[in-house]
């Protein structure tokens, strides 16, 4: 099995972005990782997501407690964002590389 | 025949669709970075003319082809991308990927259209057509973030009005029973293979319809037009004889490498070095579909757009610029008017054939040609390795000093800019990135 096998579940959908922010840094995402995500319209509970709010992209925590949509970051400084209307998945996030 | 009687009374004797990516090149750089959404988005910067525009674009009355400078005072808050065709190209093998999940028949058109072959597929996917064809557009929506539009009928040519007929994102049958439904109104010029010429003919004779036209009799189509027209008549009345090519390109006829070079040059040794690192790409390209060419067509385009060129022929074939080289000075000393601005250089090689050395000619080359194809081998070992052009001709080297385009239109894409740690300018890891911030 090559890294690119265990890393990747559907080559056509897998795209590589560079994170920024800290907000998912007790997920253990930093500023500088690659992750690699995949394209899908639709996440469960508990996964980490990009999706589009006010015309960029944000990285968080996706959750459905209590039939309530939350963007939850891993983060004491941000609060969770409640989106109030449609909210825009975009992918979820199925690896992080770091090179040192 | 009675003008309303079908063409076809089976719905898909063949069941072909037609995938055509909506605005793709623009729409790959809107998929990659929300900032971009609902923008008019251009791109073909280095190239000074619009390659690709966005819907957005299109509404403001942008179109293919136009100069940029007139693009600014069309839409002026248009947003004008460097092309960044080595995403493009990542993105259309994923395309052809896809589509290939569902059938090995797979023609890929270009690099944002490709034909696929469904006939058979009903029983074992346990789909109708129109629901393969659906499962293909989900997919492929899904997997880019941007929309396709699809056409599925009984012929290529007809599957290609099916997906033109609802853009973008639609989704359109034509069964062979309704073929004239969609047909009645469309000019004849949409028809895929119609051109200026032939409609203007066409339009002597009262055709102006595509419907018009599939319903002359045989004898005049045969009469009047020539063969490829006769299979568009046939392919408009659902009888399909357009063959797929789906093979892999593995063989080629000729190699051609051109470059355009932003501001033109009337320096000679810089000219020149175009020249030679267009041999070198196209004898890299030979090599590594193990053929070699007999002879070398060279060309020189001036800022008027004017076209010169000359063909050199060698002693036997071959796939090393080294060898080329020699042969090729005199003929370029000949081509370049001095103090000429050329804005273009380019080279074809031709009558290709297979790379065998075995059949040397009779003043003692063999051990030239063994150390010629050590050098190579390693050249291309390297290659590998290290990127495209590692190593290459000093008379290549003021070509590989300046970027391509200087100015405005040298704008790189974003991509050459973020390296990632140990990627180089020439090798890049084979996923797209995007830059949108991920906070």
């Amino acid at each position: 099995m090559t890294l690119d096998d265990f890393l990747i579940r559907k080559k056509e959908a897998t795209y590589m972005l560079r994170v920024t922010g800290d907000s998912m840094i007790n997920a253990g995402l930093l500023p500088g990782d690659l992750v690699l995500v995949e394209r899908r319209a639709n996440a469960k509970d508990g996964d980490i997501v990009i999706a589009q709010v006010d015309g960029g992209w944000t990285m968080k925590y996706f959750r459905t407690r209590g039939g309530k949509i939350s963007l939850e970051p891993a983060n004491k400084k941000y609060r969770p964002i409640v989106p109030k209307e449609e909210l825009h998945i975009v992918a979820i996030v199925i690896a992080a590389i770091r090179k040192y | 025949m009675m003008p309303d009687q079908p063409f076809l009374l089976r719905s898909f004797p063949r069941a072909i669709v037609h995938i055509d990516g909506d605005a793709f090149f623009a729409s790959c750089e809107q998929a990659r970075n929300p900032t971009l959404h609902g923008k008019p988005i251009i791109t073909g910067k280095e190239r000074g003319i619009v390659a690709s525009m966005s819907y957005e674009a299109k509404a403001r009355g942008v179109t293919r082809g136009m100069r940029l400078c007139d693009v600014k005072r069309q839409c002026p808050d248009a947003i004008i991308l460097p092309s960044d065709y080595e995403t493009y190209s990542l993105l259309s093998q994923r395309f052809f990927a896809i589509v290939r999940r569902y059938t090995p028949d797979v023609e890929e058109y270009s690099i944002d259209e490709c034909f696929a072959d469904l006939t058979g597929l009903r029983r074992p996917l346990r789909l109708s057509y129109r629901q393969i064809a659906e499962r293909i557009k989900q997919d492929v929506d899904t997997a880019f973030g941007f929309t396709f539009s699809v056409g599925l009928a009984p012929t290529k040519v007809l599957a290609k009005i099916a997906s033109q007929w609802q853009k973008p994102s639609g989704l359109t049958v034509i069964p062979g029973p309704e073929i004239s439904q969609f047909l009645r109104a469309l000019p004849v010029e949409k028809v895929w293979g119609i051109g200026a010429q032939t409609t203007a003919f066409l339009a002597k004779q009262g055709v102006t319809t595509a419907l018009a036209l599939a319903q002359q009799p045989e004898s005049w189509v045969r009469q009047q037009l020539s063969k490829p027209f006769v299979e568009i008549w046939q392919e408009l009345r659902g009888q399909s004889v357009l063959p797929f090519v789906t093979a892999d390109k593995s063989t080629y006829q000729s190699i051609q490498k051109v470059t355009t070079f932003t501001p033109p040059s009337a320096d000679r040794t810089f000219v020149f070095a175009q020249l030679a690192k267009n041999i070198e790409n196209a004898c890299i390209k030979a090599r590594k579909y193990r053929v070699a060419a007999k002879t070398v067509f060279l060309f020189l385009t001036t800022q008027q757009f004017t076209s010169s060129g000359v063909e050199v022929t060698f002693s036997r074939r071959t796939a090393f610029p080294q060898e080329m080289l020699p042969a090729f000075r005199p003929a370029f000393e000949q081509l370049c008017t001095p103090r000429t601005l050329y804005r273009a250089t380019g080279v074809v090689l031709r009558h290709l054939d297979v790379n065998d050395t075995a059949q040397l000619d009779l003043f003692g080359d063999v051990f030239r040609v063994e150390k010629l194809t050590r050098l190579y081998d390693a050249v291309d070992r390297l290659r590998t390795k290290y990127g495209k052009h590692t190593v290459f001709l000093g008379a290549s080297l003021p070509a590989h000093q300046f970027a391509q385009h200087l100015g405005e239109r040298g704008d790189l894409p974003d991509r050459h800019h973020a390296l990632l740690k140990a990627e180089t300018a020439r090798k890049r890891v084979g996923i797209p990135m995007s830059f949108g911030e991920v906070t």
